[in-house]
């Protein structure tokens, strides 16, 4: 089938009236939680699982993607706006944003960062719709060994790159193996970590376990914020948005370079978004001839990380796709999510239900759309949402949680396992474990077993075929090649803290 | 409030993981574990709960040396007690009562979590997030429980 029919298909999914529906539903919730801080894209998907339960897979997956990509436009309204992250990913952004917006250019860097959001993401969409189809036929001649190399090095790649503690990440993808071992062990029947509870059987439920890692140490930490103490922005005039010549020449350049950048680091295993929008803006700084305008309120300093990170968001769909493997947390929960739903993303996904593969690259496209015009001429009501009191918000938010884990099954057992895990992400971010290579073990860790024992039946036993092996060799020496890079550059730092602390003394 | 040492972060951090590690290890030593040709149910999680073993030292010894400015974070107790306080309370009644009281009783908990909800203003919340609830699960998304049961 070629390109145009496969868009074809696609589009009469997302333009289905259910498409276009649950497309809106999705960007909309997403820019909602963008927009809000405090409260991140993945506690936010985590929360809305539940109600995905009841609703086809195709739409499902079509909002949950929405609140994904909706939440990358969202967060640089209150990046600009207010100087605080609405998302990891937008923590950037604020660097020039809010100095543009105290220059009174607001308006400015909210339409030339939507601008930049939607280039990103088409760009992204794009790359998704040529590459899948070929990594996947590439993906079919990978046996286990390939398979298990290539999970070990996206969960290795993903608890390296995730920030500045190597081991602790390391130790929570380990915890997320075990973890993801409860229940019975399908080639020898073998209940395991079942405590003798029957309910336990079928593994722990993911969505319980997302949403009390993510979400409830967040709706704990704002629930008692009171809103007296939040910042509340100014109003933003529609003829205040518009953009100079000069603006938009200089915004050009950066918008592409950045589409460039997130593409590239969305479609590997382990980064994502924050990644990109950084290394965006490292480069941008790089290139420009007066470097020294960054942070003073540059245009090409929030257009280039802004096209970065919402262009990474539509690649991290290729290999989750096309490989079955996520990329990062969110994408892992979207694995999650058609693993109930009895879809497998592989190889033979694409191929196997072109309507749902091509149906939700459509419905990106559609979703994209939607978000320009939210983004530019209905801008002046997402500046409001800032002001929802939180003591309304998050009593609504336990309300949604409670009653949509426990539908999920119609099992008290969840509501229990959604609250231990609460309290656990509590403790483990008081010891400063972070949760989301957790998560990405978790959904990995079946299938990596499961790789890894059919990869010792078909090699007889023998452990050195994972290195024969040219393409399992090619991703263990780059999980090598990260820990030696990882060791290398906390040598590194450690010298320099050393001999920083010894001339300061 | 009082900060967590970062010394005493990162011992605890590496206890933790151990201990988990030992817990792992201990539990799969239940379970077969057949030969590299043909592995039992407890040769994963023996490698696993051997990696969770090893990470604990590291984090003490190697990330305690190079430790991070950060300092964690603190949520009010008030607030955390609350929450867990809703989700049990409606863990308890959802069954019992029907899911319009379990969400009553489980927003008006939650409100509490900030200081300046009064108590006419939580009835008030409460009263309308379970009417709009009960309808947007039973009727919009097609869940399966009473609204009230007795």
């Amino acid at each position: 089938m070629d390109f145009f029919t496969n868009m074809a298909l696609g589009l009469s999914v997302a333009l289905s009236l259910h498409g276009i529906a649950y497309c809106f539903v999705g960007v909309t919730l997403g820019t909602f939680v963008g927009v809000l801080p405090g409260l991140g894209p993945m506690a936010s998907i985590a929360m809305l699982l539940p109600l995905t339960y009841h609703v086809d897979p195709t739409y499902a997956l079509i909002m949950l993607a929405g609140i994904y990509y909706g939440a990358a436009y969202g967060g640089r309204i209150t990046s600009i706006l207010l100087n605080l992250a609405g998302e990891a990913s937008s923590a950037v952004t604020l660097l020039d944003g809010y100095p543009m917006a105290r220059n009174g250019r607001a308006g400015v860097a909210l339409f030339i960062t939507a601008i930049a959001s939607f280039v990103g993401g088409i760009i992204g969409i794009v790359l998704l719709a040529t590459f899948s189809e070929s990594l996947a036929a590439a993906a079919l001649q990978f046996s286990a060994q390939e398979y298990f190399s290539l999970m070990l090095l996206g969960l290795v790649a993903a608890a390296l790159l995730a920030g500045d503690t190597p081991f602790r990440s390391l130790a929570m993808v380990a915890f997320g193996l075990a973890l993801g071992l409860v229940g019975i062990d399908l080639n020898s029947g073998t209940a395991r970590f079942t405590f003798g509870v029957p309910a336990l059987y079928d593994g722990l439920s993911l969505v319980a376990i997302a949403i009390g890692l993510f979400g409830l140490p967040e709706v704990m930490a704002n629930a008692g914020v009171a809103d007296e103490h939040r910042p509340a922005p100014e109003k933003i005039t529609l003829r205040s948005l518009v953009p100079t010549r000069q603006d938009w020449k200089q915004a050009a350049a950066p918008i592409l370079r950045g589409s460039a950048i997130g593409s590239f680091f969305g479609a590997l295993p382990g980064t994502g978004g924050v990644t990109a929008s950084f290394m965006s803006y490292a480069v941008e700084k790089r290139v420009a001839k007066d470097p020294s305008k960054f942070g003073k309120g540059a245009i090409e300093g929030v257009a280039a990380p802004e096209a970065a990170n919402n262009s990474a968001v539509q690649t991290a769909f290729i290999p989750t796709l096309s490989l079955g493997i996520p990329g990062d947390p969110v994408m892992a929960l979207m694995l999650g999510v058609m693993m109930v739903h009895n879809i497998l993303p592989g190889p033979n996904f694409i191929a196997g239900q072109p309507e749902l593969f091509w149906g939700l690259v459509a419905s990106f496209l559609v979703g994209n759309i939607m978000l320009v015009v939210l983004n530019i001429p209905l801008i002046s009501l997402w500046v409001r949402i800032l002001h929802i009191p939180y003591r309304i918000l998050f009593p609504i938010i336990v309300a949604v949680v409670c009653i949509g884990i426990y539908a999920v099954n119609y099992q008290v057992l969840d509501l229990v396992v959604l609250m231990l895990f609460g309290l656990l992400g509590y403790a483990l971010k008081l010891m400063r474990f972070q949760a989301a290579p957790l998560l990405l073990g978790l959904v990995l860790g079946p299938m990596m077993e499961e790789n890894f024992r059919r990869a010792m039946v078909i090699a007889g036993g023998d452990f050195s075929s994972f290195v024969t092996r040219p393409l399992s060799a090619i991703f263990l020496a780059c999980i090598f090649a990260l820990l030696a890079w990882t060791a290398f550059s906390s040598f590194r730092a450690r010298r320099f803290a050393a001999s920083n602390s010894a001339n300061s003394s | 409030m009082m900060i967590m040492g970062r010394r005493l972060t990162d011992v605890m951090a590496g206890l933790t993981m151990s201990a988990l590690g030992i817990f792992v290890l201990a539990s799969s030593s239940g379970y077969a574990m057949g030969t590299a040709r043909d592995m039992g149910p407890g040769y994963f999680p023996t490698i696993v709960g051997f990696a969770l073993v090893l990470f604990g030292p590291a984090i003490i010894v190697i990330e305690g040396r190079n430790p991070s400015e950060q300092a964690p974070e603190f949520t009010s107790l008030r607030s955390i007690l609350l929450i867990i306080g809703s989700i049990t309370a409606f863990a308890l009644m959802v069954e019992r009562f029907g899911l319009a009281p379990a969400t009553f009783v489980a927003v008006m908990l939650s409100s509490f979590a900030d200081r300046s909800s009064t108590l006419p203003f939580s009835l008030m919340l409460a009263a309308i997030v379970s009417i709009v609830s009960v309808l947007l699960f039973m009727v919009g998304l097609g869940v399966q429980v009473d609204a009230v049961r007795w």
